[in-house]
C-alpha cells in the first residue's frame, strides 16, 4: 500500500469504519449469474516467468472470491462438482488449445461426529484434487496428479498448531501441498491470501478511485482466496517447431495465450433426502484471461454471456468489440462526454487531437484516416499485412490499441514501437518494446516467454509492468539511444503475462485513457507536432495518476507458488481489528459503540512504518492509549492528555520496531480500560 | 427456510439457468447454532432438509441434544483440558450431590416414575416420555426441550425461587414457550411484557439475566408469584437482536439452566446457605468476549442496522 496518498484531513470519515472487515462490494463477482455461484467464479489470472526459476512459466490462476479468513465451520474451499481449467495456446495456426489443465476436487470427512473443521489430528472436508492434461485440444486427457493435496483452511493456531489440531504449522502444511506432476510440472492447489489489490469500494462507487473524499483502501486486504497454481518448463510449453532458445527477446515462436475457465455438468438435481445428483454436458459458467475485461468493458447485459463464451469464439463471435474500440470506461476520460462527472479520473484524459490530427475520443476515427494510404504500408495497420483486424472501420477509434492488448496480442511491427527514434512519426520504426501477439482468438493472458525476468528485486522492477518499461525505453540514457531490441526492465510485466504485483487496475485506466498511443508516439493534446518534448503536462498526469493502492497487502513469497499464505481465522484479519472489552455481568444496557466515552480506530493496520489513531470523543475524558507487544511488555505510550468532546487524530511512528503483532489499549482518565486493538507491523 | 426447484438446466448461451420441479427445502433455522454447533458435519445436510414437524418421529439427531458435543469440552473428565477457553464452563457431575449431568451419565433418569417428579412435567402421566426417555440421556430434561419444545410453566421449569432447596417443588415462574408440536423452532411466548431497550435491567443475556434476577434481585425474588422480570421477552423466550446467544447457549450446555432451577453446581453442598458458588459464578460471567452488534440497532421497524456502504467496508 502506498501511503503517500493518504490525507490526514480525508481520514476521519474512513476510519470510523474501521472495526468491520467484513462486508464488502466485490470486484470479482463480475457477472450476475457467477455471483451466484461463488465455487465456480474465477477471480483472477497470472502468467509470469518464474523469477527464480527463469526456464519456466508460472501460471496461477484464483477462483473462489472474497473469502473471510473467520469464515467457519466450513471453510471455503474449491467445489467437488467443478471443473477447473488452464488453458494454453501457442499456435495461432492451429485451433483451440495446445494445452488443457483440468483440476476436479474430492472431499472426506475424516471424523463426522463433530462440528469442528479440524479436531484430534482429523480433518473434515479434507480436500484432494486430480489432475488430467490434454494435449489434443481436450479430445482427450491423461492423469497427471492423483490425490493431490489441498492444505486445510488456515482456522487458527489451535486448529493447525495444537496437539488437539494437526500439531503442525502451516508454511510446512503449504510446502508439503507442493507436488510434481507426472509430465513435469510442479503444482500448487490451496487457499492463499488474495494477491489482487483494488479500491474495490472506491472503483465501483461511478469511478471513485483515488477517493474524492476518502481513504483508499484496498478492499480485498485480509481475503482469502482458492488458488491453483503451474510451474511449467518453458520448453514444454513452446509451439511445434519453435526453436530451442529464442532467435531474440521479442521471439514470435514464444507466445503464449492463457485462459481459465469454470465449467459444471449442465443438470443439477436436488434431492429431498441426500446430496444432489449432476449429470449432463459441461457448461462453461466462467472463465478469465485478461483482468478486468468483464468487470469494467463488457456492460452487465453481456457479462453473462461473455462468461459462456471461449476466446476461440470470439473470432466469429464479434458483437462485443464495440466494447473495446469505443470502451465505456473512455466515456468518463473525455471532457466532451461524461469526464466531468468523474473527478477522480481527471488526470486521465484521451487523446481527442493528438499531434493535432487524430481524435482517439469515443466515437471518433481515430487512425481510420490513415487505411489503405501510403503512410500505413508495411505497417500492422496496412490491410496486406494484418487484414482489417485493426483499422475495421470509421467510428472505432480504439480498434488500434485496446482492440489488439486485449483480443491478439501486440507485435513488434511499426507502429507498435516505442516513439524513441521515430523522430516524432510514429509510424516510424522505434524502440521494440513488445511482442505478444497471437492472433489466435479472443479474450486471453499474452505472454512471450523469451522475455527475460526482471529481478523483483531490480530498483527499476516496478508493478507499472509494461507501462514502466515504456517509460525507461523513452527516457532512460540507457535504453533510449537507438532502436535496437534491448531488455527493459518490465518487458516480461502486464499486459505481456501479468504478474502478482503488477497493478493491473492502474495501468488498465492509464490504458484507456492513451497511455500505449502516447508511447508509439500519438501524444497527447497538448503537445505540439514538431515540439521539443513530448513528456507533457498530460502525459505526466496519466503516467503518475495512482488508484492509492498499489500493492498488495501482505508480501509475496519468492518461491513458487509466491502467493502468500492465507490469512488466518484467528490472525489480524481475522474478524474485527478492534475489539471491546468492557462489558460486565449481568450485561449492562450498552447498545452499540456510540455511548462509550472514547472510540478508537487507526489507519492503515497493518502498517509499515506509521499508523494514524482517530478518537472520537463521546465525554469529555482523560485519555491514555498504551502500546505492548505480543509478549505483554510495555511498548510506549502513544498519547495521554485531557480531550474534550469531538475528534482528534494522532500518529504513532513506529518505524524502530520490529515487525510484528502489537496491542493498543486504551484507558480513560480512572485507568479503566476502554478498548482493545491489534496492531500488525509489516 | 430457502427452498430451490429440483432441477436445474444450465444453458448453454449464457442465459439464466432453468428450473423446474418440485422445490426442495435447502437451508432452514429455528434456534441459532443449532445446526453450526450441536448437529455434526455428517448430519448437517440432513438435517437442513428437515422440517422441525418431522422431528416428531425422526428422533436420530435428538442424541446430539441428550450428550451434545460441547459438552466434551466442558467436563474435566472428557475432553474439557483440551478447551481451555471453555475452563469457566464446567458441567454438573454432581449436583446436590445426587445427580450427574455429564455425557453419558443419567442425570434426573433416577427420578423417573418416583413419587418425587409425580404432578411434575418428569411426570410420564403429565408428559409422557418426552423428558426422561431413558437413562445416560442427561440432557432430555434441558437442552433437548429447549430446543425441541420450548419449556412449560410446570415444576421443577420454575426458578428455585421459594423452593426451600427442593428442585421439584414450585419456585418463582420465569418462562412459558412450551410448544410440543415438533422440533427446531424459535418458541415465543407472546403474553410476555416487553423489556425496554434503555431499561437499566435490559440485559443481551436475555432469560439467563431474568433468571438471576428472579433469584437475586429483591425485587423479583421474595415470592413465587408470577412477575414481569426483565429479559423474559429474551432468548430463549424468542429472540431479540441484542441476544448474545453464543453465550447463553454455551451457558446453558454448561447446565446454567439446571442450575437456575435448582440443580446447583458441585461446589454447593445440599442444605447450604448460599447455592450462589464460584463455579456459577464462574459460567454466569463466562462471555467470548463479542457481547454486542458492531453496530447499534434502530429504535423502530425494521430494527437493523443500516448496511454497511463499499466505501466504508475494510477501512
Amino acid at each position: 500500500m502506498n501511503f503517500q496518498y493518504i490525507k490526514q484531513g480525508l481520514l476521519v470519515i474512513a476510519l470510523w469504519s474501521a472495526a468491520v472487515s467484513a462486508s464488502w462490494a466485490s470486484s470479482h463477482r463480475e457477472a450476475p449469474l457467477v455471483s451466484n455461484d461463488p465455487l465456480a467464479d474465477n477471480v483472477d489470472l497470472y502468467a509470469f516467468r518464474s523469477p527464480d526459476n527463469p526456464n519456466t512459466i508460472t501460471i496461477i490462476a484464483t477462483y473462489v472470491p472474497m473469502q473471510l479468513p473467520q469464515g467457519g465451520p466450513n471453510y471455503f474451499s474449491f467445489g467437488q462438482n467443478v471443473r477447473y481449467e488452464i488453458h494454453i495456446d501457442n499456435d495461432a495456426s492451429v485451433p483451440g488449445d495446445e494445452i488443457t489443465y483440468r483440476f476436479t476436487f474430492q472431499q472426506v470427512n475424516e471424523d463426522p461426529t463433530t462440528f469442528f473443521n479440524i479436531r484430534l489430528g482429523k480433518q473434515n472436508l479434507k480436500t484432494t484434487y486430480t489432475l488430467e492434461k490434454s494435449t489434443n485440444g481436450g479430445a482427450s486427457f491423461q492423469v497427471i496428479v492423483q490425490n493431490g493435496i489441498v492444505p486445510p483452511p488456515n482456522i487458527g493456531d489451535r486448529s493447525i498448531g495444537s496437539a488437539v489440531g494437526l500439531n503442525t504449522n502451516y508454511t510446512t502444511l503449504m510446502n508439503d501441498a507442493i507436488g510434481t506432476a507426472t509430465t513435469g510440472e510442479t503444482v500448487f492447489c490451496g487457499t492463499s491470501d488474495d494477491p489482487f489489490f483494488v479500491d474495490l469500494g472506491g472503483i465501483f462507487d461511478l469511478g471513485d478511485a483515488p477517493r474524492q473524499n476518502g481513504t483508499p483502501t484496498d478492499g480485498l486486504a485480509c481475503m482469502n482466496v482458492s488458488a491453483i497454481a503451474l510451474q511449467i518448463p518453458i520448453s514444454s510449453l513452446l509451439k511445434t517447431g519453435a526453436p530451442a532458445t529464442p532467435v531474440n527477446i521479442l521471439d514470435p515462436n514464444y507466445v503464449i495465450g492463457v485462459w481459465a475457465s469454470a465449467s459444471r455438468q449442465q443438470i443439477r438435481t436436488l434431492s429431498s433426502t441426500g446430496d444432489p445428483a449432476y449429470s449432463g454436458n459441461w457448461i462453461q459458467v466462467s472463465r478469465l484471461g485478461m483482468p478486468l475485461t468483464n468487470e469494467a468493458v463488457i456492460p452487465i447485459g453481456k457479462k453473462d454471456f461473455w462468461n459462456s463464451i471461449t476466446p476461440y469464439d470470439e473470432i466469429t463471435e464479434t458483437t462485443m468489440d464495440g466494447y473495446f474500440f469505443n470502451p465505456e470506461l473512455g466515456l468518463y476520460m473525455d471532457d466532451a462526454l461524461f469526464g466531468g462527472a468523474v473527478p477522480a479520473f481527471a488526470p486521465l484524459r484521451i487523446q481527442r487531437n493528438s499531434l493535432q490530427g487524430f481524435d482517439f475520443g469515443n466515437g471518433q476515427d481515430g487512425l481510420f484516416a490513415l487505411k489503405g494510404s501510403p503512410l500505413v504500408a508495411g505497417t500492422a495497420l496496412d490491410d496486406a499485412v494484418f487484414g482489417t483486424l485493426l483499422l475495421p472501420g470509421a467510428g472505432q477509434p480504439r480498434s488500434v490499441d485496446l482492440w489488439p492488448i486485449f483480443h491478439t496480442g501486440v507485435p513488434n511491427v511499426r507502429p507498435y514501437q516505442l516513439a524513441t527514434g521515430k523522430n516524432g512519426d510514429p509510424l516510424a520504426t522505434g524502440k521494440p518494446f513488445i511482442n505478444n501477439f497471437l492472433p489466435n482468438g479472443g479474450d486471453m493472458l499474452r505472454l512471450n516467454m523469451a522475455v527475460p525476468v526482471t529481478s523483483r528485486t531490480d530498483p527499476n522492477f516496478s508493478s507499472l509492468g509494461l507501462i514502466q518499461a515504456a517509460v525507461l525505453g523513452l527516457t532512460n540514457p540507457a535504453y533510449n539511444q537507438n532502436t535496437d531490441i534491448q531488455a527493459i526492465p518490465n518487458m516480461d510485466g502486464f499486459p505481456n503475462g501479468r504478474r502478482l504485483e503488477d497493478d493491473v487496475t492502474r495501468i488498465e485506466l492509464q490504458a484507456v485513457s492513451g497511455a500505449v498511443l502516447a508511447a508509439i508516439g500519438l501524444w497527447y493534446d497538448d503537445y505540439t507536432a514538431g515540439g521539443a518534448n513530448p513528456v507533457t503536462p498530460d502525459l505526466l498526469d496519466v503516467l503518475t495518476y495512482s488508484t492509492g493502492v498499489e500493492a498488495n497487502d501482505v508480501a509475496f513469497n519468492t518461491t513458487f507458488p509466491y502467493l502468500a499464505m492465507p490469512q488466518s481465522g484467528t490472525g489480524a484479519c481475522g474478524g474485527s481489528l478492534v475489539t471491546s472489552t468492557n462489558d460486565g455481568f449481568p450485561g449492562g444496557g450498552t447498545l452499540g459503540f456510540s455511548q462509550k466515552p472514547v472510540l478508537m480506530k487507526n489507519y492503515p493496520n497493518p502498517f509499515s512504518a506509521q499508523t494514524t489513531f482517530t478518537f472520537q470523543v463521546n465525554r469529555a475524558t482523560k485519555i491514555n492509549l498504551r502500546i505492548f507487544d505480543l509478549q505483554g511488555k510495555f511498548v510506549s505510550e502513544v498519547y495521554q492528555g485531557f480531550r474534550p468532546e469531538g475528534e482528534f487524530m494522532y500518529d504513532w511512528n513506529a518505524a524502530g520496531l520490529p515487525p510484528g503483532m502489537y496491542f493498543a489499549y486504551l484507558y480513560d482518565g480512572n485507568g479503566q480500560l476502554l478498548q482493545t486493538g491489534k496492531l500488525l507491523k509489516q | 427456510m430457502g427452498f430451490c426447484k429440483a432441477i436445474q438446466t444450465l444453458q448453454t448461451n449464457g442465459e439464466a439457468p432453468v428450473s423446474t420441479g418440485n422445490w426442495v427445502q435447502v437451508s432452514r433455522l429455528g434456534m441459532p447454532l443449532t445446526n453450526e454447533a450441536v448437529i455434526p458435519i455428517g448430519q448437517k445436510d440432513f438435517w437442513n432438509r428437515l422440517t422441525p414437524y418431522d422431528e416428531i418421529t425422526e428422533t436420530t439427531l435428538d442424541e446430539y441434544f441428550y450428550n451434545p458435543e460441547l459438552a466434551l469440552y466442558m467436563d474435566d473428565a472428557l475432553f474439557g483440558g483440551a478447551v481451555p477457553a471453555f475452563s469457566a464452563l464446567r458441567i454438573q457431575r454432581n449436583s446436590l450431590q445426587g445427580f450427574d449431568f455429564g455425557n453419558g451419565q443419567d442425570g434426573l433418569y433416577a427420578l423417573k416414575g418416583s413419587p418425587l417428579v409425580a404432578g411434575t412435567a418428569l411426570d410420564d402421566a403429565v408428559f409422557g416420555t418426552l423428558l426422561l426417555p431413558a437413562a445416560g440421556k442427561p440432557r432430555s430434561v434441558d437442552l433437548w426441550p429447549i430446543f425441541h419444545t420450548g419449556v412449560p410453566n410446570v415444576r421443577p421449569y420454575q426458578l428455585a425461587t421459594g423452593k426451600n432447596g427442593d428442585p421439584l417443588a414450585a419456585g418463582k415462574p420465569f418462562i412459558n414457550n412450551f410448544l410440543p408440536n415438533g422440533g427446531d423452532m424459535l418458541r415465543l411466548n407472546m403474553a410476555v411484557p416487553v423489556t425496554d431497550r434503555t431499561d437499566p435491567k435490559f440485559s443481551p443475556m436475555g432469560i439467563i439475566n431474568a433468571a438471576v434476577l428472579g433469584l437475586t434481585d429483591p425485587a423479583y425474588n421474595q415470592s413465587t408469584a408470577i412477575q414481569a422480570i426483565p429479559n423474559m421477552d429474551g432468548f430463549p423466550n424468542g429472540r431479540r437482536l441484542e441476544d448474545d446467544v453464543t453465550a447463553i447457549e454455551l451457558q446453558a450446555v454448561a447446565g446454567a439452566a439446571l442450575a437456575a432451577i435448582g440443580l446447583w453446581y458441585d461446589d454447593y453442598t445440599v442444605g447450604g446457605t448460599n447455592p450462589v458458588t464460584p463455579d456459577l459464578v464462574n459460567v454466569l460471567t463466562y462471555r467470548t468476549g463479542v457481547n454486542q452488534n458492531d453496530k447499534a440497532f434502530k429504535t423502530t421497524f425494521p430494527y437493523v442496522a443500516s448496511p454497511w456502504s463499499g466505501t466504508e467496508a475494510g477501512q
